[in-house]
């Protein structure tokens, strides 16, 4: 288990994490300025790299889980 | 972009492999019935943290991933207008970029999310509510620290 995969929601906000990345949030990465790149897989298994889909198009990227 | 388990539980605890995450990616396209290409990220959430790790924001990138929208959370109908207003703009030299940035207020706990927490299990619905309790904490601190 790492600290990123945590497994007990409560203690994540208990230990001021929530805060801490939801603080961040508006002071970094801002419109007008590169996205960071990075690669990720597809259900199938492919992998995709974020720059591939976003070179001849504009992208709408969302962050989810089931929850 | 499908992340850590934001809130884990009995039926869907935090993943513990890489393919355990690809898995539940797959569980939630089937469950929800997404159509949207769903991509994961890796076990370590290297691409979540480059954005900033939140569970549910959204960004509008341009080609050449330009970022032109950033949210903390979603709001389709934002994103709609804001697609609009993009698709709307005449590219020439009379027109230039302005910069903008707003703070908008949501509802922390809708259905959608409630049913998500459910889904996952008692154990999700608790440490939710232990979260608000939590939260309530912080407010009544600051409260008093600005009185």
């Amino acid at each position: 288990m790492s600290a990123y995969n945590y497994e007990n929601f409560d203690a994540y906000v208990e230990a001021g994490e929530d805060e801490r990345e939801f603080g961040a949030f508006p002071n970094a990465l801002h419109a007008g300025e590169r996205a960071p790149n990075g690669e990720l897989t597809q259900l199938d298994g492919e992998r995709v790299r974020l720059s591939d889909l976003w070179r001849g198009r504009g992208v709408v990227l969302e962050f989810g889980s089931f929850t | 972009m499908y992340t850590r388990e934001a809130h884990p539980g009995e039926n869907l605890p935090a993943h513990a492999t890489f393919e355990d995450k690809l898995a539940a990616a797959a569980r939630l396209r089937d469950e929800l019935g997404i159509s949207r290409p769903i991509l994961v990220d890796d076990f370590e959430g290297t691409v979540h943290l480059a954005y900033g790790g939140l569970p549910n924001m959204s960004w509008v990138l341009g080609r050449g991933g330009l970022i032109l929208y950033k949210a903390m959370w979603t709001s389709a109908a934002r994103i709609g207008d804001f697609l609009e207003r993009v698709q709307a703009q005449p590219l020439d030299l009379r027109h230039a970029p302005f910069h903008t940035e707003q703070l908008e207020i949501r509802r922390r706990d809708g259905q959608a999310f409630t049913r998500g927490l459910e889904r996952n299990g008692p154990r999700a619905v608790a440490e939710f509510a232990r979260a608000e309790e939590l939260w309530s904490q912080r407010a009544r601190t600051a409260r008093s620290r600005r009185s």
